[in-house]
């Protein structure tokens, strides 16, 4: 309460949508971002990428399962969420976001089950008792397995792959459609909105993907996949950009329309988004990342350690980026008040229910289950001892 | 076919579950969902059905009645008990009895009793958004003008929350004043210039503008350094062009600032420990709630004695003689010499001239604890035979006064033209 300035309401002393919101089209854009980078293999043959491309979604899955979760979370009552589908108002944006994510997450299951479905056979074989019975149960009584089924099982991961990537940018696409669609938030209201969300969600997917991939890779002590990291790194380089370039288009073309919104936009970006936003967002996380990749795509580093090591601190640094581009969104809309003339102030507590430790534990929770996928069907082949 | 057996499969699954879903839904869609819009019409008169737990203030007042008799005067009338007491159903049932109350235990039926800092400044903490004669602080300035270094320091320390400002008239009874306006209603900071100097500004009444004396006399007085005329009189904007304002002097609200607490600065302001800087004896009626007027008017600006009471008890006048014996000094910190002889000397008062016989009524109508410093309390009915002065509606019952003692008793103040200018 002691950093409130200006004209600010009584009703806005507290901001509505916490760290949690934050959290929800963060995860939902690596959920994406994820889906999409495995698209470039099996729908647009990117055989670089091959090596990824099953990792990236599972990652995707893992990510899809808990995108909902900070909402739950956020709403307090997680058993009412199933009324959305119990009596389903398709008027309602929110809701749209329900039927969208669960058709996306039978693309996702049905695709990643046709992907493993040969591992699982395997496994099945190999295995005895009730592991047996649990494998038969995932392969559905069939464990039918020749050059046909295969050639079908790929056929169709193709097809749902293909019509994955609309659906990602839809569902991706939508959460930022639910900010930019609400037209009495002058930091939100934008039909740029989506499309930043879209292009981020890309960044944070691909940069994701490259932070785990070497991490593993370090951790297991193994060698990396030079131009599948490579390509994977120039299309970051490459997304980026354009993620970066609209974000602040954005605010070109408010600063440019130089409408009532500006003046007190001006001020919040100048004043309370100013280390979030300029100094951090696009300051240390955008332009130095940008610089970084740019080194690392264009030039001919013979030196790999040191590439890979500039690439993955890009990587991270991207994933602050979006991390703090959510932030300064859903915080930053919320922080100025319907007066248009004063600002409230907002910062998570620490063990609250909406804070930093349940905030951390919330995305710590994808990578341990992506964790204990790994140790039933290795990403990357199995581990060397 | 065989080999596409298990994509039939999982998709014959995926239709499956969908057709479970309809199924589901079909089955624990709520009833009535849907009737009227999109929830379910049932909820409404079940909401309608659910019992009231915020307590009205009349419920609180059959056993709080001291409390709200406070409350209801002063400025928090209108802030219902619930907002800091909690919904308070429990604490009622309990305390009323019965099979319910069984049920209940002593802590909850126990109300929040702590008032935080936060809670007053919910209401109180300075925002342009709040109407500007709302009463509302910015903690750090309002305890530094206090000087209490310590801003955890919570409201209650001095201020009581069922009587926040110790108002000597009723909220809703005080008196209609045209609209007071403070420069900062329209400006950030009170600008240095005073309005009359800008050109073209609205013109804006001023306490100077009908009170000159009074204004003339607050501003050569030590005060006016430190406040104005509203932090005193404080003044509750009702509409755009009238409020309400009050004549504060009572001694707890001179108090907030004046009075000794260890969170305090001792310099500043002016401290006094209290109540022991009226004496500890009984000389003094500290339910006297001008009491610190009596005393201090002059220190604030020139007020009419008529608002300063007789401080001292009713048996003051067979008593003092006792304590004057031992604590003259005490008597001194109010009173002269002068003061004493005026009773105690075998001469008059110098009021008591020729004319006083004339002048003695009017007098006596206004300061008749004055009078009775000497005068005993039926010294009027000696003269007069009736109680002085006359008491209110004796206009409508004169006449069976007059047929009952005699038109004598009147002739002793009234001519026969007096009654000629009616009758």
């Amino acid at each position: 309460m002691d950093t409130l300035s200006n004209y600010i309401f009584p009703n806005e002393f507290h901001i509505t949508w916490t760290v949690m919101i934050v959290l929800y089209p963060y995860i939902t854009g690596m959920v994406a971002g994820a889906f999409i980078v495995s698209s470039f293999y099996h729908v647009f043959n990117m055989e670089k990428l091959k090596t990824v491309a099953r990792f990236a979604l599972v990652s995707s899955l893992a990510f899809l399962l808990f995108a909902t979760v900070p909402l739950l979370n956020h709403l307090g009552r997680p058993e009412r969420a199933f009324y959305i589908m119990m009596t389903p108002n398709f008027s309602s944006a929110m809701s749209g976001f329900g039927f969208i994510y669960s058709f996306y997450m039978i693309i996702v299951v049905l695709e990643i089950w046709l992907s493993y479905r040969v591992e699982i056979i395997d496994k099945y074989n190999k295995s005895n008792g009730i592991v047996k019975f649990i494998y038969l149960v995932v392969l559905l009584g069939n464990a039918n397995d020749n050059e046909n089924t295969r050639r079908f099982d790929k056929r169709l991961v193709i097809a749902l792959a293909s019509f994955g990537i609309p659906v990602a940018c839809i569902l991706h696409g939508y959460v930022g459609f639910l900010f930019g669609s609400i037209k009495a938030n002058p930091w939100w209201s934008t039909p740029l909105m989506f499309i930043i969300f879209i292009f981020s969600a890309i960044v944070s997917g691909l940069a994701v993907l490259i932070f785990l991939y070497q991490f593993v890779h370090w951790m297991r002590k193994r060698s990396i996949d030079q131009d599948c990291l490579d390509l994977m790194a120039k299309w970051l380089w490459g997304f980026m950009i354009i993620a970066v370039t609209l974000e602040l288009m954005e605010v070109l073309s408010i600063s440019y329309e130089n409408t009532e919104r500006w003046a007190i936009l001006r001020q919040l970006i100048d004043g309370k988004l100013k280390l979030s936003y300029v100094y951090l967002q696009i300051g240390l996380f955008s332009i130095v990342p940008f610089i970084m990749l740019t080194i690392t795509s264009l030039s001919k580093m013979k030196n790999t350690k040191v590439k890979n090591l500039t690439i993955w601190i890009a990587s991270v640094m991207l994933l602050l980026q979006v991390l703090f581009m959510r932030w300064n969104v859903v915080i930053g809309g919320q922080l100025v008040s319907k007066s248009m003339r004063g600002f409230t102030e907002y910062f998570p507590g620490l063990w609250d229910k909406e804070g930093l430790i349940v905030s951390f534990l919330i995305i710590l929770v994808p990578f341990v289950l992506l964790y204990l996928f790994d140790k039933v069907f290795p990403f990357f082949g199995e581990k060397s001892h | 076919m065989r080999d596409r057996k298990h994509i039939v499969t999982i998709f014959s699954l995926i239709v499956f579950v969908i057709i479970i879903g309809v199924i589901a839904r079909l089955i624990l869609k709520p009833d009535s969902f849907g009737e009227h819009g999109q929830y379910r019409w049932n909820a409404v008169s079940e909401l309608q059905k659910q019992e009231i737990v915020n307590q009205n203030i009349s419920t609180c007042a059959k056993c709080h009645d001291d409390i709200y008799q406070l409350h209801e005067k002063d400025a928090h009338f209108s802030v219902p008990c619930v907002d800091c007491h909690g919904a308070g159903n429990l604490h009622v049932l309990f305390h009323e009895g019965g099979d319910s109350a069984k049920q209940i235990t002593k802590e909850q039926a126990a109300l929040p009793k702590e008032y935080k800092l936060e809670g007053c400044l919910f209401c109180h903490k300075k925002l342009k958004a709040r109407p500007s004669d709302f009463p509302q602080i910015n903690q750090e300035d309002h305890y530094k003008f206090l000087n209490v270094p310590d801003l955890k320091t919570k409201c209650i320390e001095c201020h009581s929350p069922h009587q926040p400002v110790f108002m000597l008239t009723a909220v809703r009874e005080a008196r209609i004043h045209p609209i007071v306006y403070r420069c900062t209603e329209c400006h950030d900071k009170k600008p240095e210039q005073s309005f009359k100097e800008v050109a073209g500004h609205p013109a804006i009444f001023e306490c100077n503008d009908c009170h000159p004396k009074i204004v003339k006399s607050f501003n050569e007085r030590p005060h006016h350094k430190y406040i104005e005329c509203r932090t005193c009189h404080l003044y509750h904007k009702e509409n755009e062009t009238t409020g309400r304002i009050y004549k504060n002097g009572n001694a707890r609200f001179c108090l907030l600032c004046h009075e000794k607490k260890p969170f305090k600065d001792e310099n500043y302001p002016p401290k006094i420990e209290w109540p022991s800087h009226v004496g500890n004896s009984n000389i003094i009626t500290k339910s006297d709630e001008k009491i610190c007027l009596n005393c201090h008017a002059d220190r604030i600006h020139d007020m009419d004695v008529k608002i300063r009471a007789n401080p001292h008890s009713s048996d003051w006048v067979s008593t003092h003689k006792n304590f004057a014996k031992v604590q003259l000094t005490v008597c001194q910190g109010c009173h002269t010499s002068n003061d004493c002889s005026s009773c105690h000397s075998k001469t008059k008062p110098v009021s008591h001239n020729q004319n006083w016989r004339k002048q003695h009524p009017s007098f006596g109508a206004k300061n008749q604890s004055t009078c009775e410093m000497c005068h005993k309390k039926d010294a009027c009915m000696n003269c007069h035979k009736l109680s002085m002065p006359h008491p209110k509606g004796f206009e409508d019952n004169h006449k069976e006064v007059a047929t009952q003692k005699g038109k004598a008793v009147c002739m002793n103040c009234h001519k026969e033209e007096f009654c000629k200018q009616c009758h």
